[in-house]
């Protein structure tokens, strides 16, 4: 029974911590990071796109870190978009793994 | 085997006080660079508005992946000319090259500013009658300056540095079946030659034409034309082995070339360069930029399915390259270039191809190349180098020995290099990767040289790493 019993709470444990998250923010390369002011007379996503052509990867900044995301895929629609990214974040890989990703309209609102 | 002895350079005190007097005119542009780049780390982190307190208090840094691109004012032809390696020629995108980079304002406007460096301290043993040891460092450090012209065009010019005619003593380091280029009036066999100390220095002036094209104009007094795939210390699959390939000089030998000028165009994926240049490979004095003639050319096509991958077909002539060898040759060259981005670095493999035609000797001489590193866990290295080359000049300078083989065997050899290494990074300081290492060799060789290499030759190198880098 103790053994049981054991075994559903590290069960019920290890599913809690890959349990998604919601992360928000927005959708940045790892080359900037933070800010754009690197292309001179171009938008953010312009920049964005540009430095992903390059080493840089798509990250989400959410205001205090630039964390990388493990689907390079959806972030190229929101370049330099608010989004709401649904996932976990792997603290070993230092990357969100992304479940799905929408625009946060009413954050973009506000 | 080539002793310093029987051919004493005259003014050797003289260049022993000039290399002291480099040595330490490179150790303060190390410093320079480092320097910069921490005070314009600071100074990038007060401008996003993240205070170092803030970070400290949140720890926000433990999760921030950026990789301190410290750049401003660019446009499309700026990150063109920054993802350059050597020359012209290009590692796959996706390789985030390790440099420090800063920016400053003067008077003629803003420049971006890239510090690359690299810097092996290697103890090498190389087995059997031919083989030797050695302690010696490989070296190099490149500084470009970045500047943008108009909204479309950008300028670059840049110069690299290399101690290596001071830290490679005798003119050579040990590596068995290791040819070309000359020490002391003969050529070097079972060696490695070192680098001119002025590696490069060139300018080069990018326009965009349109969105997805771009032209580009390249002039370098000691430059790297369009032949061949990235040279070897550029190369990201070689980062982690201190020492050369022995197809050097099949495939990416002229990455030290003199009166460089190169004209490419870009359109989407593909790139089309064509170069003239001064053919002869560097002097014994290699303290000095050579000049001459352009003799020589040579054309590549680049092919960049996207930025994972990089692969490049070239041909040129290279008018009289070896100083004690009569003849022209013509070298054809073919490479294919993976990047994998990975947590702690990138997995980077090579695979090449290099052919020279001799036109004194009308020898058709092959070389293959496979090349790997892989990152592990974070600060681990393991890596690996496969090479398949024709080799003809292991007896120059051995005319007995040359003529015995001809006569019963021929005049080429075929010989195998397998080489595994790994190196294990230890952080020492921010901008500096600093990783300890070692490599194994083990060759293969047809049955009729081993009475002069031994049956089962093998190399060995221990080395302790030094990589200027973008602190994470």
């Amino acid at each position: 029974m103790i053994k049981r019993t054991s075994m559903t709470l590290t069960l019920v444990g290890a599913l809690l911590a890959n349990a998604p998250s919601t992360f928000t923010g927005v959708i940045t390369d790892t080359l900037c990071g933070r800010t754009h002011g690197m292309m001179r007379a171009s938008s953010d996503e312009a920049c964005v796109r540009m430095c992903v052509k390059g080493s840089g990867e798509y990250a989400l900044f959410d205001g205090k870190d630039v964390v990388k995301l493990s689907d390079q895929k959806q972030p190229a629609k929101f370049a330099a978009q608010r989004v709401k990214v649904t996932g976990t974040y792997d603290e070993k890989a230092k990357r969100i793994e992304v479940a799905s990703m929408e625009p946060a309209r009413d954050q973009a609102a506000e | 085997m080539i002793g310093e002895t029987e051919f004493p350079l005259p003014g050797g005190a003289v260049r022993r006080r000039a290399a002291r007097q480099l040595l330490a005119l490179l150790g303060a542009c190390l410093v320079a660079g480092t320097a910069l780049a921490q005070d314009d780390g600071k100074q990038q982190r007060q401008e996003s508005g993240a205070t170092a307190n803030e970070e400290a208090q949140d720890g926000s840094h433990t999760k921030d992946t950026t990789t301190s691109m410290n750049m401003v004012d660019m446009n499309p032809a700026s990150m063109e000319l920054m993802n350059l390696a050597s020359g012209t020629s290009v590692n796959a995108a996706a390789w985030p090259m390790p440099m420090v980079m800063t920016h400053f304002r003067s008077p003629f406007g803003t420049w971006n500013t890239m510090y690359m460096g690299t810097a092996f301290l290697v103890d090498t043993q190389q087995s059997g009658p031919r083989g030797g040891d050695k302690l010696y460092s490989p070296n190099w450090f490149m500084a470009a300056a970045e500047h943008r012209v108009g909204a479309r065009g950008a300028f670059q010019m840049d110069l690299m540095l290399s101690l290596e005619p001071a830290t490679i003593t005798g003119e050579r380091y040990p590596l068995l079946f290791q040819t070309g280029e000359t020490a002391y009036g003969k050529p070097i066999v079972d060696g490695q030659h070192p680098h001119n100390f002025i590696m490069g220095l060139g300018f080069q002036y990018t326009y965009q034409l349109a969105e997805e094209t771009f032209l580009s104009a390249y002039f370098a007094p000691v430059g790297d034309p369009a032949l061949g795939p990235v040279a070897f210390p550029h190369r990201a699959s070689a980062m982690e082995l201190p020492q050369a390939t022995i197809s050097h000089h099949w495939q990416d030998s002229t990455h030290i070339s003199d009166e460089v000028l190169t004209v490419g165009i870009e359109h989407k994926n593909l790139r089309l360069e064509a170069s003239g240049f001064y053919g002869s490979e560097p002097g014994e004095n290699r303290w000095i930029i050579q000049a001459g003639p352009i003799n020589s050319w040579a054309t590549r096509l680049w092919f960049f399915p996207n930025k994972y991958w990089a692969a490049q077909v070239s041909v040129g002539r290279i008018a009289h390259p070896e100083a004690l060898e009569p003849g022209d040759q013509v070298r054809a060259t073919a490479s294919l270039q993976y990047i994998k981005p990975m947590p702690g670095g990138s997995w980077a493999s090579t695979f090449a191809w290099g052919r020279d035609h001799d036109t004194a000797t009308f020898r058709n001489l092959n070389s293959y190349l496979a090349e790997s590193v892989l990152p592990v866990f974070r600060k681990n290295f393991i890596t690996g180098r496969v090479e398949l080359v024709d080799k003809d000049e292991l007896f120059n300078g051995q005319p007995g020995i040359e003529q015995h083989l001809d006569v019963l065997y021929g005049s080429t050899f075929r010989v195998g290099a397998y080489t595994a290494g790994y190196t294990r990074d230890v952080a020492l300081l921010r901008f500096v990767e600093t990783g300890v290492g070692a490599n194994f060799t083990s060759y293969s060789l047809p049955p009729a040289i081993k009475p002069y290499y031994g049956n089962h030759p093998v190399g060995g190198n221990i080395f302790v790493r030094f990589r200027l880098r973008s602190p994470e």
